[in-house]
């Protein structure tokens, strides 16, 4: 789009704020290019691949894929939903930490839980055997729980990405007036039918948000699935790709899983329909909550515990007893920098996008133009894109910017400039951008909605111009939601591999890269080290969100 | 909170700055001196699908021996290529490392290679090891055997691939998915032997006498062979090598547990598949590439992949390690490595016809 | 009648913050009490109480002679048939008016829906049913809020300062309309506000809170014309207090000389305090008590003077326009219409 095009063609934007319009637009054009590059080769003719495709995988691959969604969709709303509600409403011991504690299993990448679970349950790992040893069984015929299967799949993606639903519904019930509880329980619902009644559909935006971005990375998933030997829509875009080459066939099959994904969060917001979330009250009690004694408080204790154990702990656990093994050979100058360069990505992707997030949220509220908000919708479409595909999204459209100016320079000035922009630093935290933008614009604008409009107009009327109210007012007043969209990132940033792998400039190497390295070529032990330390790594800014959240409440300590 | 915005947008400055000189991020102290010595500085830019350790060593070598500056990027081989591909004539990389024929035929189809004549890298190899045309040459072999668990079959009862599918392996058999690239390449090795319909029906005999559903990677299909799963396993020694070499005791353990059948030794061979490196087609620094190719083929070089990797050298005159001597000489595919990249993508939906998961 | 809210002796405390001290009072069937009090009274907590959000440390609660609260037993508030419209409006807004209203009823749909168009009716907000909250103004959702609590025919109805969210206008308007629907369905209720005047217009019976505790549980008439305490007195309407000593002839001497105290038994010498509400002093020509005015307000068909009298200040109102200058000296004579004094 050129920028005529935007100054004469105004029609459809409002007077005033066209600057905020404009950029809302223009980031949205740009970070859409590689989801455009991958929906553009739903135009080129299909291949003989189709047939095949048709006849002897899709069938699997949905159905897989289905499964895997629903299975994970069922974990994450169960774990997180129920553990949301015991530590914000609930009091027993050990609710303090492990209100924190639930947020752990963020920090570890996917595909390193599986490789955990793989080396501790598998037929030749420690429990198996010692079961066998223990009781004399044969090498068949007895029963035991195969982890890399459709349903280990489903536990382990659930074990990792139940916090995001945890996190948002918890800050959710933190938020919510206890008076409309107290309604309710004055209508005649107990604790529980109040929970269902009313708690429970307040905390819907919240809890949707944390659903779709579970859906999204589990949609996303490569490492886990391919390692579990279960063929899902995911992996057949890999299939295709690497195993007949195909590379049109696989990008039309990833185009199908972005317009699958962009039909889902068009049917949630349409079901939403006139209702209202926020609150009518404004007045916020202390919360209340409910002492558990005895059996009930072991209970509350036991399901906030074994999300923890088992999501965070246990994995945890493994990977040290892996860097214990291998520490000599793990730990060299080389670790020191691959840890520098992994937080230095993800600090600069995390500003960047929660920058950007900012913009697009922010003239989302300015003008709100369906413009505006198909901006904000598109720009966040890169989430359910595996990561791999999203940086063949970036390579395409680099490459050829940076080839023809090169070629411009070399026809006019007799001058090479060669790759501007591929393989850069700028090309890998561009594609964390297309990726992660989804993350940091949920929080952030579901943190701009709770700051009343009337605000805006006040500071406006005090002399503000449209950035000093976003500057002066709303960021400091959502500086908890702020810190919760860069941590979000940051984390993710952590995690990522597949287009750090492509996209990385020479010689640059991070924690994810390596573990991955040593876990690909089936070193699982020397994976160890570099996975514990992203996880490390993760621990803090994890705990430093959960403080966050704890204050949600104005001035009030959890 | 002030304080905080300011510092925020310092970084983002101190990012920018980072991101426009990426090249000159990093790089071996020792070698950063030399380069200071050196008035012009010659590097060396390598695209890998093999993973850095396992590259990193040599590399180390190549510079101190020449006081040339080696860049690389690992990455997964169709990525790679892909990022080759797109780049186009203004490519910074210089070779291309990968894993598979298939991929290296792959990548000379799509004319990111350039063919490079020389007399003393194709006198070093055979035939078989190189590109006839001179797009890429082999720096490491693996093959692909079968093996069984020692003391619970008899190494003589099974001695061709074909075997596999036979009555008598029912539940006994380990392999992992058809997605992976090392049975993709073993099953194209096998229709060019015995043409599509009678590999399938191979395919469809021995996914019927898998004992579980293929999962894992080839280590894991040999602990399962141990821990009792299966008898048979079909798996790179390059895996079982690893495991004997490895630091974890408990893998030593398994591995010495495994012996090897060098299949279909009285017709066309064992399956095997190269390492390549090619030249790229955008490389300005073709001399040095090929500097670096024949580094690559040296005695030096080839004995650390057989003492170090656990892999087979390209060249004869290299060493085995104990390990690579206890499996024993064997007789290889003496196919034409090009055909495994041709035959790829029937070999994968072969399998998916067979119901090879 | 028969008595539906019992509340003997109650003691509630947070932690060890005892916040209301063994206090009590009654509820007869269909009677509409009030809890009147400044903030921080503990009012609030008392009603909360009630409704079963408060477990009592002292003290029990009846409701038609069922306990509900005593010092071992705290039945929950969903159990205990009691209704309760909240001071901010907190109507769910995830779902419309008539879900609203029908969250609390059990029946069957068409029951439900009969219910709920009644109701409708009776808050006079009928076609206001596929509304959803957001689209309503602040009386119109306290209007739904008590047909919310009332639509399951609760035993008893508790309003926490429901009308204070609301402008000065509406908050008259919208008592006035409580009071009477509350009058016409005979519900009993108990209604908790620092406004004297909604609690003069809505309640029959109103208990004056201070401190933790109750006062006066009397009408309105009674705490106004005889309050328990000087705390009551003061909080009911402003006044000034005019100090005397009881003559021995039964009077009081003060300094607008002597005053009649109608029936007591106080010795002569007794120090005491009358209350001075700002009718009961009045602007004569024919006294001779003289007082300086101190400041003046005009507001409309009467104008209040605060003037100095002795070392005392005192609240008149004169009727008519602002006719005496700040500074002026005016002759003031006190005529109260009931004597209300304590002994100081």
């Amino acid at each position: 789009m050129s920028s005529t095009t935007l100054s004469d063609k105004t029609w459809w934007l409002p007077s005033g704020n066209r600057g905020w319009s404009i950029s809302s637009v223009l980031i949205a054009l740009i970070i859409s290019i590689p989801l455009l590059v991958v929906i553009s080769f739903l135009f080129q003719p299909s291949n003989e691949n189709w047939q095949h495709l048709w006849d002897y995988l899709l069938t699997d691959y949905l159905r897989n894929t289905l499964i895997l969604s629903l299975g994970v969709a069922f974990g994450v709303l169960l774990i997180g939903i129920s553990t949301a509600w015991l530590t914000s409403m609930c009091e027993f011991p050990g609710r303090r930490w492990l209100s924190w504690a639930l947020l752990l299993p963020m920090a570890i990448p996917a595909y390193i839980i599986a490789y955990t679970y793989t080396g501790m349950l598998d037929f030749a790992g420690p429990v198996q055997t010692t079961l066998r040893q223990l009781f004399g069984w044969q090498a068949t015929g007895y029963w035991f729980p195969e982890i890399r299967s459709l349903g280990g799949a489903i536990c382990m993606l659930t074990l990792v990405l139940y916090p995001y639903v945890y996190m948002l519904t918890r800050a959710a019930f933190l938020e919510q007036s206890t008076c409309a509880l107290e309604v309710s329980r004055t209508l005649g619902k107990g604790p529980w039918g109040s929970f269902y009644k009313v708690a429970l559909p307040l905390a819907r935006p919240a809890i949707i948000t944390g659903l779709v971005l579970a859906l999204m990375e589990t949609l996303a998933d490569y490492g886990t699935v391919q390692y579990f030997g279960v063929n899902t829509f995911t992996t057949g875009i890999f299939r295709i790709w690497f195993g007949m080459g195909d590379s049109v066939t696989a990008a039309q099959l990833s185009a199908m899983l972005l317009l699958f994904v962009f039909f889902l969060i068009l049917m949630e917001k349409y079901s939403r329909g006139r209702a209202r979330f926020h609150h009518t009250s404004t007045k916020y009690n202390q919360i209340k909550r409910i002492e558990l004694n005895g059996w009930r408080a072991a209970l509350a204790c036991f399901v906030c515990l074994l999300p923890f154990v088992l999501g965070f702990l246990l994995p945890a656990l493994q990977l040290s007893v892996w860097t214990a093994i291998t520490a000599s050979s793990s730990f060299n100058a080389d670790f020191v920098r691959l840890f520098s360069n992994s937080l230095l990505l993800a600090i600069i992707a995390a500003v960047i996008a929660v920058s950007l997030a900012l913009v697009l949220a922010y003239s989302k509220r300015l003008v709100a133009t369906p413009v505006a908000k198909t901006a904000a919708q598109t720009a966040s479409l890169g989430y359910a894109l595996p990561g791999t595909i999203v940086a063949v999204g970036v390579i395409i459209p680099f490459a050829w910017f940076d080839n023809a100016i090169d070629q411009w320079l070399r026809d006019n000035f007799n001058f090479s400039s060669g790759l501007l922009l591929s393989g850069t630093l700028f090309a890998l935290l561009f594609a964390y951008t297309v990726r992660f933008l989804s993350v940091s614009l949920q929080a952030v604008d579901a943190g701009l909605q709770k700051i009343k409009p009337g605000m805006d107009d006040s500071a406006r009327s005090l002399g503000l111009k449209p950035f000093g109210v976003l500057t002066k007012i709303h960021m400091p007043m959502m500086r908890g939601t702020l810190l919760t969209a860069l941590l979000l990132v940051f984390v993710d940033v952590l995690k990522e591999l597949p287009a750090t792998l492509i996209l990385r400039p020479f010689n640059f190497n991070t924690l994810a890269v390596r573990a991955y390295e040593m876990a690909n070529d089936e070193k699982l032990a020397l994976a160890g080290a570099p996975a514990l330390l992203i996880v490390l790594a993760g621990i803090v800014p994890v705990i430093l969100l959960s403080s966050v959240i704890n204050h949600a409440r104005a001035g009030q300590q959890s | 909170m002030k304080t905080a915005y300011k510092y925020a947008s310092i970084l983002l400055m101190v990012a920018l700055a980072a991101c426009s000189k990426p090249a000159e991020q990093e790089t071996d102290e020792n070698v950063a001196v030399t380069n200071k010595e050196v008035t012009e500085t010659i590097e060396l830019n390598i695209y890998s699908a093999r993973q850095e350790h396992l590259l990193k060593p040599l590399l180390d070598k190549f510079s101190a021996n020449n006081g040339i500056k080696v860049n690389l990027v690992s990455g997964r081989a169709d990525a790679l290529l892909q990022r080759l591909e797109s780049e186009g004539k203004n490519s910074e990389a210089d070779v291309f490392i990968t894993t598979d024929a298939g991929r290296l035929h792959r990548a000379k189809e799509a004319g990111v290679l350039q063919s490079i004549k020389s007399q003393s890298l194709t006198s070093k190899l055979t035939a078989q090891m190189r590109d006839p045309d001179g797009y890429w040459y082999g720096i490491s072999q693996r093959a692909r055997p079968i093996m069984y668990v020692k003391g619970r079959v008899d190494p003589t009862q099974i001695s061709t691939y074909e075997q596999l599918a036979d009555e008598q392996w029912k539940g006994k058999i380990c392999i992992r998915s058809s997605g992976n690239i090392y049975n993709q390449s073993l099953v194209a090795s096998m229709i060019e032997s015995n043409g599509e319909e009678a590999t399938e029906a191979w395919a469809r005999g021995l996914v019927a006498n898998l004992a579980r559903e293929p999962k894992g990677g080839d280590r894991d299909q040999i602990k399962a062979a141990v821990a009792g799963e299966c008898d048979l396993v079909v798996a790179n020694t390059y895996y079982l090598g690893g495991m004997l070499t490895g630091e974890v005791e408990q893998d030593r353990v398994t591995a010495e547990q495994i012996g090897i059948i060098w299949p279909n030794q009285n017709d066309r061979g064992a399956h095997i598949n190269v390492t390549g490196v090619g030249v790229t087609a955008a490389s300005k620094n073709m001399d040095v590439a090929v500097q670096f190719i024949e580094f690559m083929l040296s005695e030096e070089a080839q004995s650390h992949y057989a003492l170090e990797n656990v892999e087979y050298p390209v060249i004869n005159k290299v060493a085995h390690s104990d390990t690579l001597k206890s499996w024993g000489e064997f007789k290889a595919d003496s196919l034409t490595l090009s055909r495994l990249g041709e035959l790829n993508a029937d070999a994968t939906r072969l399998m998916d016809r067979a119901g090879w998961k | 009648m028969t008595t539906m809210l019992k509340v003997d002796n109650v003691s509630i405390a947070y932690g060890k913050n005892e916040v209301v001290h063994g206090t009590g009072f009654t509820l007869a069937e269909g009677e509409i009490g009030c809890l009147l009090g400044p903030s921080g009274c503990g009012k609030t907590t008392l009603l909360r109480a009630i409704a079963g959000f408060e477990p009592v440390t002292e003290g029990s609660i009846h409701i038609a002679n069922t306990m509900l609260s005593d010092k071992d037993k705290l039945t929950p508030p969903e159990q205990r048939q009691i209704g309760m419209v909240f001071q901010d409006f907190t109507l769910f807004p995830h779902v419309n008016v008539a879900a609203n209203i029908a969250f609390g009823l059990n029946g069957n749909k068409n029951e439900n829906q009969k219910r709920v168009d009644e109701l409708l009716e009776l808050i006079r907000l009928p076609e206001y049913g596929d509304r959803y909250p957001h689209e309503l103004s602040g009386g119109q959702q306290q209007r739904i809020a008590l047909a919310r609590a009332i639509a399951p025919k609760p035993r008893l109805l508790l309003l926490d300062e429901p009308f204070s969210s609301l402008d000065t206008h509406h908050r008259r308007k919208l008592s006035s309309l409580v009071a009477k629907i509350l009058r016409q369905e005979k519900i009993t209720s108990l209604l908790v506000t620092h406004d004297q005047r909604e609690a003069f217009t809505v309640a029959d019976n109103i208990g004056v809170m201070d401190s933790g505790a109750i006062m006066q549980w009397d009408s309105a008439n009674n705490i106004y014309t005889s309050p328990a305490n000087k705390t009551v007195a003061s909080f009911i309407t402003r006044g000034d207090w005019l100090d005397g000593t009881v003559t021995a002839d039964g009077q009081a001497d003060t300094i607008f000389g002597l005053v009649d105290l109608g029936q007591h038994s106080l010795v002569a010498g007794t120090k005491i305090e009358c209350l001075v509400r700002s009718h009961d002093l009045v602007v004569t020509e024919d006294s001779l008590h003289q007082a300086t005015v101190m400041g003046r307000s005009f507001a409309g068909n009467f104008t209040r003077y605060r003037i100095k009298a002795g070392d005392n200040q005192f609240m008149i109102t004169a009727q008519g326009d602002a006719q005496f200058e700040i500074g002026a000296s005016i002759s003031v004579s006190y005529q109260p219409r009931s004597s209300v004094f304590f002994i100081k």
